[in-house]
């Protein structure tokens, strides 16, 4: 889903029912409003009409910006932005798609996970401990079991066959002092921490610079910097171009931790936006109470929300691909000698050539092989052919067809003409055909199929 | 035969370079600025931004890719940048840190993509797998995050470094 102006749009209700709705609750505090946008959160439609609910006043957007929803909304807007900004490629966009999806799977699988995997260690490790005379290495070695993971599913795909997959994982902090200690820690300082806004920000960590360790840290690394020959002396721009190059998600998280400068500039690239979003979505969790359930319910609904936006980029990606396969095929037909006036009228109809081949594609509990191209002729339709192989097996089934629409028959293009076409879209998609299918489409006018005309289908 | 047109460009440090005009075209910067000006003449054209020895080193780059025009590099890095440049550019890049940082400025200040994208490579080249203290220190980068706030960063990068 792109969030465009006209995003209000696709509600169903009207922007002045939303305002009707919520006028009585002008003088609300923030809390109040918050809670209206949370019941708000279910379902698609709803979903969009927090967009909507966000416009009625200044204070609501506030609110809705901290609002789960609003988080996801404004990282999608922002994105946008950015890209627009840097001019991404698609290729660019699908990455950072597939950052966003795994960073955020990786994100709230975890805490899908934790509780039972907590259960099951708590588990194992009381079995183990009701062993009889361990050693100090083994009790000691039990302290630090952090992690006891065990499952199986058994529908794994390995290659094209169906497995059973089962194992355990049993995780041993190596310094569990530290790790409860970083723990502590962290509880101290998250309240402090809070905020979606620079400027809020740096008030929630105001400074301490009375501390007399971090001053004499500081003058040494000053110390370091040679002249005005620095990284760090560099405008933000160029370290934005620099940040754009850092090969992986990894590096570019650590390069946030490097300085104020860098941290500001990677909030503004795409890897660093989609990271803020979940820090954020995290910090809205706890300052709002929400379980467990609670979360891994906005982790669906996010995940869900990129992987609309962004299929529409991969969609637009293979549209722009088949566009330019048809060029081709185009350039390859023009070629060829003596063609009719019908004929050279017929390829400029050409809008796009699409082929493929699909293994391992399951039909009812059989694994076999899809592969087909389609020719479409713009609005007048297309001709596609596919077959289906049954593999893996001695004698397997195939099927396979050839449809075309009704309406290509008025380009009155001859049998030859459209077996040259066939032909050739077929050699360059590198596809087995069965052309002999293709002999008489006047023939076939009786069987239709939705608005296609089914001219060949055989199954053996 | 007629004569190559050139340029004479004079650096910060009043060093004068004559180039031919068709090389130094590369430059967004310096192309503005003679279109703006009479093309018969030999334009001098002051870089006050840059020394000596960068705008050497953007003369020598201009001079090469002016002829072999230098591949897009992608973006983010596939892998190590040595598999995606010519080895014309591995060799350019054999230079130390401070230059690598002046020709950045100094493709910036001129408007040299190519160049520009180069050197912001292999800065970024250099930063992967790299910790932050790490990067501080090889890029003499000042740490001016208060403790409160490393601990911060380190508790949001968790997650990450634990998926």
């Amino acid at each position: 889903m792109s969030l465009s102006d006209d995003s209000f749009t696709k509600t169903k209700r009207k922007y002045s029912d939303y305002e009707k709705d919520y006028k009585e609750e002008d003088d609300a505090d923030d809390e109040l409003i918050y809670d209206r946008f949370d019941k708000k959160r279910k379902g698609e439609e709803e979903l969009i009409a927090t967009i909507g609910i966000s416009s009625v006043s200044h204070q609501f957007r506030r609110v809705w910006k901290e609002t789960p929803n609003g988080i996801v909304y404004n990282m999608i807007i922002q994105l946008n932005y950015s890209f627009k900004k840097r001019s991404c490629s698609l290729d660019d966009r699908i990455q950072v798609a597939n950052f966003s999806k795994s960073a955020i799977i990786g994100a709230f699988i975890q805490g899908e996970s934790s509780e039972k995997i907590l259960s099951k260690t708590e588990r194992f490790v009381d079995e183990l401990s009701k062993i009889k005379d361990k050693s100090e290495n083994f009790t000691n070695a039990i302290s630090r079991i952090d992690r006891f993971d065990y499952g199986q599913d058994d529908k794994m795909y390995y290659g094209a066959s169906l497995r059973r997959a089962a194992g355990f994982e049993i995780s041993f902090a190596f310094n569990f002092t530290i790790k409860k200690m970083s723990a502590q820690e962290s509880e101290e300082t998250s309240n402090s921490c809070y905020s979606s806004d620079d400027e809020e920000q740096s008030q929630g960590t105001k400074r301490k610079l009375d501390d007399d360790d971090f001053i004499s840290k500081n003058k040494k690394q000053k110390q370091t910097i040679i002249g005005v020959q620095t990284l760090g002396q560099m405008p933000d721009e160029i370290i934005e171009q620099i940040f754009d190059f850092i090969p992986n998600r990894y590096s570019a998280i650590r390069v946030s931790g490097v300085s104020q400068q860098f941290r500001r500039v990677w909030k503004k690239t795409t890897f660093g936006i989609v990271y803020n979003m979940i820090i954020e979505l995290n910090y809205s969790f706890v300052k709002h109470s929400y379980s467990l359930d609670k979360q891994i319910g906005i982790g669906r609904i996010v995940k869900e929300e990129i992987n609309q936006l962004f299929a529409e980029k991969e969609d637009e990606k293979q549209d722009l691909f088949y566009e330019q396969q048809a060029d081709l095929l185009i350039e390859e037909l023009r070629k060829k000698e003596n063609m009719s006036e019908n004929f050279t009228k017929a390829l400029s109809e050409i809008t796009r050539f699409d082929y493929g081949e699909e293994r391992d594609v399951p039909n009812g509990v059989c694994m076999g092989v899809s592969k087909g191209m389609e020719i479409e002729f713009g609005d007048l339709g297309m001709i596609r052919f596919w077959k289906w192989d049954q593999i893996y097996v001695k004698h397997g089934d195939s099927i396979e067809s050839g449809i075309m629409s009704e309406s290509l028959l008025d380009l009155n293009l001859t049998e030859e003409e459209w077996n040259i076409i066939i032909e050739t879209a077929g050699s360059k998609a590198d596809l087995w055909l069965r052309y002999k299918n293709f002999e008489h489409h006047n023939e076939v006018g009786s069987i239709f199929e939705d608005h296609l005309l089914e001219i060949s289908s055989e199954l053996w | 035969m007629s004569e190559t047109k050139q340029v004479e460009l004079t650096s910060k440090d009043k060093v004068s370079f004559k180039v031919d005009r068709d090389v130094i075209l590369m430059s967004g910067l310096v192309k503005d600025m003679l279109e703006e000006g009479d093309e018969d003449e030999t334009p001098i054209i002051p870089i006050p931004n840059v020394d000596s020895k960068p705008l050497q080193k953007v003369i020598e780059y201009c001079q090469y890719h002016h002829k072999e025009p230098a591949q897009e590099i992608e973006k983010p890095l596939k892998g190590k940048i040595e598999d995606v440049i010519c080895d014309w550019d591995k060799k350019f890049l054999e230079i130390d840190q401070s230059l690598l940082i002046e020709l950045i400025m100094a493709a910036n200040y001129l408007n040299i993509k190519d160049l520009l994208d180069l050197t912001c490579a292999k800065v970024a080249s250099m930063i992967k797998g790299k910790s932050p203290e790490q990067i501080r220190e090889m890029f003499g980068i000042e740490n001016d995050f208060t403790p409160e706030e490393e601990a911060k960063i380190r508790e949001e990068n968790k997650w990450c470094e634990e998926a």
